[in-house]
């Protein structure tokens, strides 16, 4: 697509501050990764790597100089020289937020028969940019008939903030909710619903989430009111 | 035939010219899609039947639109060598008397015609159509307000030509610039010509049409594109439609000159199904040019080849943009990608492409007849040339207008639009459709180009521009659009497809009454991260709307989140009725116009005095704005809300069956008020504070109650019986009375504030004011309040014969009526502004003529006229209308003229001030801007702790009905302060008043509204007798059985 004459001939563009060399044809998130630098995807497939539909946008990053300036979505800005782009702005993560919101608002909670079986990209990115949106459930490897409350055992992961990577689901324990109940209303109705086919008492539920999640408790206990569990 | 020299295109013109000239004679309809939507088919199949039967030869032609979609369906009649009549609004009727009088006659019907077409309307030069004669008594078009400011470039054709005949675009100068282009001029010759015009993409984005096209040249690749983006998609857009119905040939020469100057082969047109006469249109047009080798092979004798095809879009908003229109013409999904690579390197099936909209191409052959610095010479610093807009929404004359860039939003709205309609307020113009925002009110004075409106936060767009007035709400508009945006938004990018969807939810939310606190700055958070990382212009502009309105209009978000209160009777959730929601004291009139109807009318007085302790007097001089936002007057005219408050009031008050209303009240708190004044909001204040089971004192100056019902109302419109009889009803709930004490004379401010749990200041605003002239003190000049106390009081004073109002208000009106009464043989209103713009209510207005009151127009007061130590006249300076102000009234400006006018006395009644004498020891923390006094809009409190106000005091002088909303108000805020609690909802509770819920079903039929009789003129203009009658009691039921009874919809709307 070049001119041939360009091809070979390196350009110098900057990200977060430190230019680095690279090639005429290459797009920024190109440049990012092979200098290592973390830009995260969803809708980029390396396999696929020609078909760029730059519509997921979690690969925003915020043109500084050498370009229009604001956001653009890095797996199809070409590079050119002196273009400046920072990956780390405050528009950026605040652009980057919105959208893993925006996925997890639209998001069914299913974490217990997803087949990303732990491995759930989205639960990453709610690590990631502070949303409270999914429950320990989303990293837990046991999927269905491996599930700790098929099994009977009443596991605070459907209930509990993620982001330890199942440390005791992975071990063969059940989930204590150390890291407190969550307040997102939304995530906890998912939760209480599997407590509820699994035939849990409502009573043992909030005995569980009583031991770390003291001060969230009265949240829990009013969503289970309005869900008719109390 | 196929033309390829000039000559050729010269021979053609004297075809179309001699059409165009006429030299038969014409009858012309405007049959775009406006047209034949108003009937104008009919019209015209109605014209040749007519035409065949008298055996009168004429040709029928058949024209695209002017613009004026007010004046629908429209005919033109031209007979040879005279100038094109139009008529507006023509029926079969009209038509009739057109053909007999003008077409055969000869002459043109003049009461029927709107204007006539001597000089042509277009910028062109090349056959241009004008008229030495024209006809007298016909306004010229450049005369109509419509017109006078417009600049036709684009629209030079529409309305004038034939769409369908090419040799009248070509006698018009048409195909002349493509010759001179393939001609004469170089590729990059052309790219620079429309680069130094300034041409800005007129699709909405503003991006430079010469860049545009030099990048697209520039590209490599032998195969290029040319496209044209006729896909408009904003609700209420229809610029290109127009455009295209009504003169295609411009947009395909257009084409042909930016294919050359790009090097494109192949063209499309884009153009949405939708638009089928459009495609028609086009279709023959396209056929037409390649017949005449205009279009395909050896265009024009030239080397160059071009060919355009048509390609039917589906309808889909997301199409207009650019890389989805192209993925549109490849066959796939329309949706947009992430640019660039920009079309102009990889477009259509990856080829170099150049996307222009409609009106950028029709623009093109004149820059090109007439040079880029010509074009460049018109607009503004940075927007150049002439931009249509399709004007619409609250507007007198909407329609499709050309106006040069940089002209004034005030002079589109007023000057071209006519304005608001029934004296409505404006209160926004939307621009640029869903993509677009609200402009409000203090910007009306910018001046309209691309970086302005963008400076606002909106956007040009295509060109959409809906006016919107006080019934608006803003909360709506913008849901109405996030809704729109939503359904549109194509569903690829996250932030578009899931963004708009949550704004959507959180407007929902506050619209039906469930907004929440935080919920104004979470759209504001939301709305500006959909903007900035969307990936095409659809996400990018969507939340234009809701940014705009919060920035604008945060008023109406708090009050629809915090007092879930909708002023515009829009969000149906939030209010029963617009009536009883536009009504200040909130009368429950459904209720209260339901039990007239089933003859319950003393629970209808109770009923209404359940919020208004003043029914008799308000069903006589009430303002009734419940009536101007009546639904009925969207079907025929308003319910007489204010004559039926009368009917029962009479009835249950006044007449055989009268008693006395049982009112409801609370258990006594032991808490004492002290009112200040005894008008009508301390009146009120008393009343319901009363009724709260507080003990309320009034203090009044005077030796009777009713303060501004009393003395400043004459008594033909509010005999003072009834005031006392409905004072003694509010004095029996337990009110003290002190008369004849004046607060800050009598007993001080502070006495009271010591002595009373509370106090509650309404003195009103009764010290008229000063003509602000040199001896406007002089003996002979009487102040207009003063005056009317005095003959309220029945002092009458000394008058003469001759006297003059100056003012326009209510008091000038009263004064002027009332002094006729008492004798004074001539008396003249004198009023600086026009009559439509005087504040005094219509009806009092119509009767004060009726009784034979003289009115002077236009005139203000310059001097005084002294003769010995009495003024005798005044000097008039004469005033013409100037600019339109605000309220879209127009400022009077002086003029050299002036009118000198005698008389033994004159009355200034220019309005009135407070005074501010009770406020002695609290004047600096009382009394504030304008000297008004201050207190807090919702709860009436003042700065002093314990103290507060309302009424004309703090408003300044307004209607009965808000000072009555100011007591009520104010009693309840007293309460809750008194006693901590809102005890109003305990009261509500203990009404016990029913009235049917069942909607009516037997009154959807047209049905005039009842008025009620006045005293013939002549008999009442020598008393002081009532004026205005009771309606009786058939034709009341009869009005009241009008009411709709939107109250119970609206709580079926809320529920869903």
């Amino acid at each position: 697509m070049m001119p041939a004459k360009t091809m070979g001939v390196k350009i110098k563009m900057t990200i977060d501050g430190k230019e680095y060399e690279c090639e005429p044809n290459q797009t920024v998130l190109d440049v990012a990764g092979a200098n290592g630098i973390p830009i995260p995807t969803l809708c980029f497939n390396p396999l696929f790597a020609s078909h760029r539909s730059g519509s997921c946008r979690m690969c925003l990053v915020e043109v500084v100089a050498g370009g229009r300036p604001g956001l653009q979505p890095s797996c199809t800005l070409p590079v050119s020289s002196g273009l400046s782009v920072s990956t780390v702005s405050k528009q950026v993560y605040r652009a980057r937020r919105l959208a893993v919101e925006f996925l997890v608002s639209e998001h069914t909670q299913k974490c217990r028969d997803c087949p990303a079986s732990g491995g759930c990209t989205l639960a990453k990115f709610c690590r990631d940019y502070d949303i409270n949106g999914v429950p320990v459930c989303s990293e837990c490897p046991n999927q269905r008939e491996s599930c700790l409350l098929k099994r009977g055992v009443l596991c605070m992961g459907p209930i509990t903030y993620a982001n330890c990577n199942a440390y005791c689901t992975r071990k063969g324990y059940r989930c204590e909710g150390c890291h407190s109940t969550l307040v997102n209303e939304d995530v906890l109705r998912f939760g209480l619903a599997a407590y509820r086919d699994a035939g849990f008492r409502a009573e043992d539920i909030l005995e569980g989430a009583e031991v770390f999640a003291h001060d969230k408790v009265s949240i829990l206990e009013a969503v289970m009111k309005r869900e008719g569990m109390l | 035939m196929i033309v390829k020299t000039l000559t050729d295109l010269d021979n053609v013109a004297k075809a179309g010219l001699g059409r165009l000239r006429g030299d038969s004679p014409q009858i012309i309809f405007g049959l775009a899609t406006c047209g034949i939507a108003s009937g104008g088919k009919a019209l015209r199949d109605y014209a040749e039947r007519y035409l065949a039967k008298k055996g009168f030869k004429a040709d029928i032609l058949s024209v695209g639109c002017i613009g004026m979609c007010h004046a629908e369906p429209l005919v033109d009649v031209k007979l040879p060598g005279k100038p094109r009549v139009t008529y507006s609004e023509v029926d079969e009727e009209k038509l009739k008397r057109i053909i007999d009088g003008h077409l055969m006659g000869g002459e043109p019907v003049n009461e029927l015609a709107l204007a006539q077409l001597s000089t042509d309307l277009s910028v062109s030069e090349v056959g241009a159509l004008n008229y030495s004669a024209a006809y007298e008594g016909v306004p010229r078009y450049e005369e109509l307000p419509f017109f006078s400011k417009q600049l036709r470039i684009v629209l030079r054709n529409c309305g004038v030509v034939e769409p369908v005949r090419v040799d009248e675009y070509i006698a018009r100068g048409g195909y002349r610039s493509a010759y001179k282009v393939l001609h004469e001029m170089a590729p990059e010759e052309v790219i620079e010509t429309v680069k130094r015009s300034g041409l800005k993409g007129r699709g909405g984005a503003g991006f430079l049409t010469g860049l545009k096209w030099e990048f697209c040249r520039k590209a490599p690749g032998r195969e290029k594109y040319m496209i044209c983006n006729a896909d408009e998609g904003d609700p209420g857009a229809y610029m290109d439609r127009a455009v295209l119905e009504g003169d295609p040939h411009s947009v395909i020469e257009g084409m042909i000159i930016s294919a050359y100057a790009i090097g494109a082969t192949q063209g499309f047109i884009y153009v949405r199904t939708e638009y089928p006469l459009a495609i028609e249109h086009v279709q023959h047009a396209l056929r037409q040019a390649r017949e005449m080798g205009l279009l395909g092979e050896n265009i024009l004798g030239t080397n160059f080849s071009y060919d355009i095809g048509i390609r039917e879009g589906a309808g889909v908003f997301v199409c207009g943009e650019e890389t989805a229109l192209i993925r549109s013409i490849e066959g796939k999904r329309g949706e947009p990608r992430q640019r660039p690579p920009f079309p102009a390197t990889k477009g259509l099936w990856d080829k170099p492409t150049n996307i222009n909209n409609v009106e950028t191409l029709a623009s093109v052959p004149m820059i090109i007849q007439k040079g880029g610095d010509w074009y460049a010479s018109l607009g503004t610093k940075d927007s150049k040339g002439t931009k249509v807009f399709s004007l619409v929404g609250k507007i007198n004359k909407p329609g499709l207008i050309e106006v040069p860039m940089g002209i004034r939003m005030r002079d589109i709205i007023y000057y071209i639009g006519g304005g608001i309609p029934d004296r409505r307020k404006f209160k926004a113009v939307q621009t640029g459709g869903p993509s677009g925002g609200c402009i409000p009110l203090q910007h009306l004075d910018v001046a309209i180009d691309y970086e302005t409106l963008k400076s606002l936060g909106s956007i040009m767009g295509s060109g959409g521009m809906v006016v919107m007035d006080e019934d608006t709400c803003m909360v709506d508009v913008a849901r109405y659009f996030l809704g729109f945006t939503s359904e549109e938004s194509c569903g690829q990018c996250t932030p578009c497809r899931v963004g708009t969807k949550r704004l959507l939810e959180v407007l929902n939310r506050i619209t039906s009454g469930k907004g929440v606190p935080a919920d104004a700055e979470l759209l504001k958070d939301m709305a500006e991260m959909v903007r900035d990382s969307s990936l095409c212009a659809l996400g990018g502009t969507a939340p234009n709307p809701i940014l705009t309105t919060l920035r604008y209009f945060m008023n109406e978000y708090e009050e629809h989140i915090h007092d879930k209160k909708c002023d515009a009777s829009v969000c149906a959730a939030l209010f029963k009725a617009p009536c009883q929601n536009t009504c200040p004291a909130g009368t429950n009139v459904p209720g209260y116009i339901q039990l007239i109807k089933d003859g319950k009318y003393s629970d209808a007085y109770e009923l209404n005095r359940e919020d208004n302790p003043f029914p008799s007097i308000c069903g006589r001089v009430c303002e009734h704005p419940c009536e101007s936002r009546c639904r009925r007057s969207q079907f025929d005219s308003p319910i007489s809300i204010r004559e039926l408050k009368r009917f029962c009031s009479d009835t249950a008050r006044l007449g055989r069956k009268a008693k006395k209303p049982p009112t409801t009240r609370l258990k006594k708190t032991g808490k004492t008020v002290a009112i200040v004044g005894g008008g009508p909001a301390g009146l009120s204040a008393a009343f319901f504070l009363a009724r709260l089971g507080h003990s309320p004192t009034i203090y009044e100056s005077s030796g009777k109650l009713g303060g501004m019902l009393r003395w400043g109302i004459p008594k033909y419109r509010l005999p003072h019986e009834i005031i006392d009889m409905e004072v003694n009803d509010i004095l029996e709930l337990g009110v003290d009375v002190k008369y004849n004490v004046s607060v800050g004379n009598d007993v001080k401010l502070k006495e009271l504030a010591d002595k009373f749990d509370a106090v509650f200041i309404a003195v009103g605003a009764q010290g008229d004011r000063r003509l602000g002239l040199e001896s406007d003190d002089k003996p002979g000049i009487v102040p207009g309040l003063n005056l009317l106390r005095e003959i309220n009081a029945g002092k009458v004073a000394k008058l003469g014969k001759r006297l003059i109002v100056i003012g326009g208000g209510n008091v000038a009106v009263d004064v002027a009526r009332s002094t006729l009464r008492l004798g004074c043989e001539k008396v003249s209103i004198c009023y600086r502004r026009e009559e439509q713009e005087m504040p005094a209510y219509l009806g009092e207005i119509e009767a004060a003529k009726a009784e034979g009151i003289e009115f002077h127009f236009l005139v203000a007061p310059e001097k005084i006229i002294v003769e010995g130590d009495k003024a005798v006249g005044v000097l008039f300076r004469k005033n013409t209308m100037g600019d339109y102000d605000n309220w879209g009234r127009r400022q009077p400006v002086p003029t050299d003229e002036t009118l000198e006018i005698r008389a033994d006395t004159i009355v200034p009644a220019i309005g009135q001030d407070v005074d501010g004498a009770f406020a002695d020891g609290f004047a600096d923390k009382l009394i504030g801007k304008k000297a008004l006094v201050c207190a807090d809009g919702d709860s009436l409190a003042t700065p002093v702790e314990r103290i507060f106000a309302g009424g004309d005091a703090v408003t300044g002088p307004a209607s009965a009905i808000e000072a009555i909303a100011q007591g009520k108000g104010a009693a309840r805020s007293i309460g809750i302060a008194l006693t901590g609690e809102d005890r109003f909802l305990e009261l509500q509770k203990l009404n016990k008043i029913v009235y049917s819920m069942t909607p009516p079903t037997d009154n959807e039929k047209v049905m005039e509204r009842e008025r009620p009789k006045h005293a013939p003129a002549k008999k009442r203009a020598c008393s002081f007798e009532e004026v205005v009658q009771c309606m009786d009691e058939d034709g009341s039921r009869r009005e009241a059985a009008r009411c709709f009874r939107c109250d119970l919809s609206a709580e079926e709307e809320g529920e869903r």
